[in-house]
């Protein structure tokens, strides 16, 4: 009984340890912040958050959508999946309110990106090396 | 149009010249099409013949220009085909959809040009067939062709109240003048209608506002809206008042959604609305089943009588490869006097046209 409990304990929190370890957010290094809850996140993600508190304007970017890291960002973050989220942003685009992040092709380039703009976040695979410039932000629920 | 678009090339001149921001600055394209195939039973509805048609589909181009993250400038282009209908008739191929200077200001959007109207669920998305659950939005309640406009020359301001809350608020206001293409009737001298034509009417003093309260439930909210016009001239000549209301629930496994909307207009109360379902049953597969109704009130004759303008139901099939592609089949049911032929404007026997579509849409 005891072993059961166990297991079913192991199966449900299996897939929520594989999103976590899928992605690791970065921002640019002047950036202040330490932690963000996954709500803020993805307020910043669809575009509804324009500024740090530093008063910063807020640069978020993307990977392609066929990109592991991303589907497990937008589980995670926005509890939807890829096709979702890319059928929120065409409503925006189509009703004239706004366009989705600029979309950076490979985990090199986004950090060359946040590296290279100070307002910037972004997401890479959770293995991916973070150069000096860039920093991980912890992600708090 | 000529100085619609030369405003326009100039605009975009003078964005693309200006020096780039801290941020990074960027022109985009986007676009969408919708093509079509039809035919119909009992008659012609909205350009759908006996004999079919597959000059029917919309299409639109949307440059975005980006100075900076707060400061966009969007300029669209859209092309539209409704097989035969009388109202599309001398309608460029290409128009100046919209042409606008968009500023975010924290919660608050500010907008100058030719904009999209926010009006209900459907109306800034109307002719994008990929946001569409079938070919069209509801015909009794956005009249696509007839009586509305998709857009208006003036200015708009969207805020979003209380936004961090699980209850929030968006409101949207507007005002300015538009162009709107009201269908009209031919008679001969004996009284008989003989054929529809398209009457361009100048509005101006066009105001209108927009609301919607989202839930806490993600992909459930209620919209209220009203607006007032004044028409210049045509049939119904003089002021226009309408207010309409919304539910939209969206969830995993189904949609539902309904309007409501009711127009006072000279001589004429016009009332509409529709319910619709989707079951999703699968990520890509949805079954769609939708109700309209529309009734007209002619309050300039004695007794104000009431009648039945239109009943429609309409079933269909949608698949989604991806959201970008998807493909639909429909077919409607009409009972009513939207048909344009046999002719039945009002005061004729109502005309019962069935038709169906099946459509392909893509957007990028």
């Amino acid at each position: 009984m005891r072993l059961g409990i166990l297991l079913l304990g192991v199966l449900m929190a299996a897939p929520a340890a594989a999103q976590q370890g899928g992605y690791a957010v970065i921002v640019h290094e002047a950036n202040r912040v330490a932690t963000l809850s996954a709500e803020e996140v993805s307020k910043i993600f669809f575009k509804k958050t324009h500024r740090w508190t530093s008063g910063q304007d807020v640069v978020p970017v993307d990977l392609p959508e066929s990109a592991p890291a991303r589907e497990a960002f937008s589980a995670a973050v926005h509890g939807k999946s890829v096709g979702a989220v890319r059928a929120y942003w065409q409503q925006q685009i189509f009703s004239g309110r706004a366009v989705p992040p600029v979309e950076k092709p490979s985990d090199e380039q986004v950090v060359a990106f946040v590296r290279a703009t100070p307002g910037a976040i972004g997401y890479i695979s959770a293995g991916a090396p973070i150069s000096a410039g860039v920093r991980r932000v912890q992600i708090v629920r | 149009m000529r100085n619609v678009i030369r405003t326009g090339l100039l605009l975009v001149t003078l964005a693309l010249a200006t020096p780039a921001a801290a941020q990074e600055t960027k022109l985009q394209v986007h676009g969408y099409l919708t093509q079509a195939y039809g035919a119909a039973h009992g008659g012609t509805f909205l350009g759908i013949p006996e004999g079919g048609t597959a000059d029917y589909r919309t299409a639109a181009l949307q440059l975005r220009y980006t100075m900076t993250p707060s400061d966009q400038f969007v300029w669209q282009f859209s092309h539209r085909r409704l097989g035969t209908s009388p109202i599309t008739v001398g309608e460029p191929e290409l128009k100046v959809d919209w042409l606008f200077y968009s500023r975010q200001m924290g919660n608050l959007d500010l907008r100058v040009g030719r904009l999209p109207i926010p009006a209900g669920i459907y109306n800034e998305v109307r002719d994008v067939g990929v946001l569409l659950p079938l070919y069209r939005a509801p015909y009794d309640f956005y009249l696509e062709g007839a009586f509305t406009s998709e857009t208006v020359d003036g200015i708009s301001a969207g805020y979003h109240l209380f936004a961090d809350a699980p209850w929030n608020v968006e409101l949207s206001v507007y005002g300015g003048r538009f162009d709107m293409t009201n269908r009209d009737t031919q008679y001969d001298t004996t009284g008989t209608p003989v054929a529809y034509f398209p009457d361009v009417v100048n509005v101006d003093n066009a105001l209108g506002t927009q609301l919607w309260l989202n839930t806490p439930v993600d992909g459930v909210r209620a919209g209220f809206g009203a607006s007032r016009l004044d028409a210049q001239s045509g049939s119904f000549e003089g002021k226009w008042t309408e207010l309409h209301g919304s539910l939209d629930a969206r969830t995993r496994w189904v949609t539902l959604q309904g309007e409501y909307r009711r127009f006072a207009i000279p001589d004429v109360n016009y009332t509409a609305g529709y319910v619709y379902a989707g079951v999703h049953t699968t990520p890509k597969l949805t079954l769609h089943g939708q109700m309209e109704f529309s009734d007209v009130q002619l309050t300039d004759t004695p007794g104000n009588p009431v009648f039945d303008f239109d009943r429609t139901k309409t079933f269909g099939a949608s698949y989604g490869f991806r959201a970008d592609l998807v493909v639909k089949a429909e077919y409607h049911m009409t009972n009513g006097h939207w048909s344009d032929a046999p002719l039945s404007p009002i005061g004729v026997a109502p005309a019962k046209v069935n038709y169906f579509l099946v459509s392909f849409s893509t957007s990028f």
